[in-house]
């Protein structure tokens, strides 16, 4: 961890400028061999009956290093396309493909190979390296005397096999430390299996302060104590032999038993230290998603930035609704047409210059008036996308409502009925929501994440627990959270971190960090929350006393 | 119903914050805007009617009663107005000249 490549802002900031704006990605060979077969994969498209036919995405997700690259063709919506027409017709817009980068990986997001697993791992094995030697040593040192591993302490000419014998001996009090130090062990495997044996959640740029730390203690500690056991034992069989005080074994098991303490209390700082201290909230955190403007607010603890950065993003996978980058621009109905057009005539035939001058002064007002009244057209447009997503989700919810009691009868009718699984059953139900189903999904700009086989398979896991045609719709109606989304579950996400402030620095009131993936940024702001000033009011209970307002009487 | 014509002189008085002010020295209730079946005397309909007359007050001395009600006002019809309104004549003028109608009085 302290070895790896330091992400710090600068370099953040240099491959920012690197990477390009939302949808020209830098691609490798695959997406040539994918232009060649669209053509003929729209045309095989059309076998299916769901296939959209005037809709056709080319997602190439094949290891992009966490990059999708997205293709997209939107055709004129044609409302027949439930009959079998097999014309694609023109009006393609593409995307813009970009120069060929040979094959190579995105340079400085290293998602798979060698250095990133390097990364990933290597603070992980260095702790267990250690915390397992660290284990081990209680052990070791009250193994190895009657091992016979010190020489100083075998039968020879310094000490004499009675003394070792002596030396070696262990009575009841020493059985007691013994049985002590062994529960001490087990509770200390315990509680090390239960917090710290785990696949860590995040690889951080940064080395994580408190947890280097414990490890250092750690080191220093077990170092110590061999350090201190060696001479002692060393020194000890030398005295012994001059016939001075000794070290006898009940004195190393006592000696491994306070090294066991320092242990189990290590592994309780630790503890505090990196799960409990920051479980108490202390700074409220605004996250806003960038593309769309989804914000959420947290309150988060004391942590340092890139725990911080961890955090955030798991409350975003979990929280937030998906982002889809299809729904940025409205889709406008085609009976609208564009905006009106600023005409200005030539009145009265006079000078030219001035004309000129007074041209373009009409012509910037014309602007100006022209920017002003979007704000309506877009205010239109709105109110008509969402009336139309209301219409086709009411039809959505009626066709599977009436799909859904289809194949009630089926099971409930006993004598005509050829039993199926689910997912015959799924099959057999389909098509009778399948034209609902496909144009809400248009109208909402989903398709690309749904496809017929996840539908089916969907359809028959509800079929086989008897859901409802509601619970059935749910993952189409609500697109939350992020990780519903099957293209985002994916073993290793990568974010970029930015911030100006040093990265294992604490968080504190004011500092704004940025988290980046391909178009998607949180934007996290970290403002202190209020000290607060809990004051007793005391409210006599005899004043709790009512009289009933009358017909209001004055005095005159 | 017989009307009695009551004529009432203010006296100086001091008010809650100590002002000088007229009073008179009764209490009224009642109005248009007020709902009588809500009055604990349990008045019959929204005139304007006097709820208390404090011992020794110009109101007492005039002959004002408790349970009054009051009809007219230095000429001001009192039968349909509002609670504030009234309040705000009987304030106006240092002399009020009442009608006033009494339960049971019929006749002189």
């Amino acid at each position: 961890m302290e070895t790896e490549s330091v992400k710090s802002a600068l370099s953040e900031q240099s491959s920012r400028s690197r990477r390009s704006r939302s949808h020209t990605h830098r691609n490798n060979h695959r997406l040539h061999s994918n232009r060649s077969t669209r053509s003929t994969r729209s045309h095989r498209k059309g076998d299916d009956p769901m296939a959209p036919f005037q809709t056709s995405v080319t997602l190439s997700d094949e290891n992009r290093d966490g990059q999708e690259v997205i293709e997209v063709q939107i055709l004129p919506q044609d409302d027949n396309w439930g009959e079998n027409t097999t014309a694609v017709t023109g009006n393609t817009s593409e995307q813009s493909e970009v120069e060929d980068v040979g094959g190579g990986q995105w340079p400085g997001e290293p998602d798979t190979g060698f250095g990133f697993v390097c990364h990933r791992y290597v603070g992980s094995v260095l702790t267990a390296v250690l915390s397992v030697a660290a284990f081990l040593s209680p052990l070791a040192m009250v193994v190895l005397p009657k091992l016979g591993f010190f020489p100083a302490l075998n039968p020879g000419p310094t000490v004499g096999l009675q003394q070792r014998l002596q030396l070696l001996s262990c009575g009841a009090e020493c059985k007691g430390l013994l049985v002590s130090l062994a529960f001490k062990l087990v509770l200390l495997a315990a509680g090390a299996w239960a917090i710290f044996l785990r696949r860590p959640r995040a690889t951080m740029p940064r080395i994580f302060l408190f947890r280097a730390a414990v490890l250092v203690l750690v080191l220093v500690c077990t170092f110590a104590y061999w350090l201190f056991y060696v001479v002692q034992v060393t020194e000890g069989a030398v005295t012994s032999a001059t016939g001075e005080e000794a070290v006898d074994y009940k004195s190393l098991v006592a000696y491994s038993s306070s090294l066991t303490d320092t242990l189990l209390f290590i592994h309780y700082l630790a503890v505090v230290l990196i799960e409990i201290r920051h479980l108490q909230p202390t700074y409220y955190i605004k996250v806003v998603r960038s593309p769309d403007g989804e914000s959420r607010a947290y309150s988060i603890g004391q942590l340092s930035i890139q725990r911080a950065a961890v955090w955030v993003l798991e409350h975003y996978y979990t929280e937030f609704p998906i982002y889809n980058p299809y729904l940025e621009r409205l889709p406008v109905s085609k009976s609208r047409k564009g905006g009106s057009s600023f005409k200005f005539y030539d009145v009265d035939g006079m000078n030219n210059s001035s004309m000129q001058q007074s041209q373009s002064r009409a012509m910037l007002a014309a602007h100006a008036r022209r920017r002003d009244s979007s704000h309506n057209e877009r205010f239109y447009e709105e109110h008509d996308y969402e009336r139309r997503v209301k219409k086709r989700k009411a039809r959505l919810i009626t066709a599977a409502e009436e799909a859904f009691t289809h194949i009630k009868r089926l099971h409930n009718d006993q004598v005509p009925a050829i039993p199926m699984d689910p997912q015959e059953a799924a099959q057999a139900v389909f098509p009778s929501l399948a034209r609902a189903l496909q144009k809400y999904l248009r109208v909402t700009r989903q398709q690309p994440r749904h496809s017929v086989e996840s539908i089916l398979a969907h359809l028959a896991d509800c079929l086989s627990h008897d859901l409802t045609p509601r619970a059935f719709l749910e993952p189409f109606l609500v697109p939350a959270p992020v990780l519903q989304n099957e293209k985002e579950q994916k073993p290793v996400q990568t974010w970029a971190l930015i911030c100006e402030e040093l990265l294992s620095r604490p968080i504190s009131h004011g500092i704004t960090f940025q988290l980046r993936q391909n178009d998607v940024s949180l934007l996290c702001h970290i403002r202190a929350l209020p000290h607060f000033n809990i004051t007793e009011e005391v409210v006599d209970p005899k004043s709790n006393k009512f009289v009933l307002r009358l017909n209001s009487e004055t005095s005159v | 119903c017989l009307q009695i014509p009551i004529t009432l002189h203010k006296e100086l008085g001091l008010d809650p914050e100590g002002r000088e002010i007229l009073k008179c020295g009764f209490k009224i209730g009642g109005g248009i805007d007020q709902d009588y079946r809500k009055s604990p005397q349990g008045y019959t309909d929204n005139g304007i009617y006097v709820t208390e007359v404090h011992d020794g007050s110009p109101a007492a001395k005039s002959g004002l009663r408790m349970h009054d009600k009051i009809l007219q006002c230095n000429g001001y019809d009192f039968t349909m107005v509002t609670h504030k309104k009234a309040v705000d004549y009987i304030k106006k003028h240092p002399v009020l000249n009442l009608l006033v109608a009494r339960k049971g009085v019929t006749s002189t």
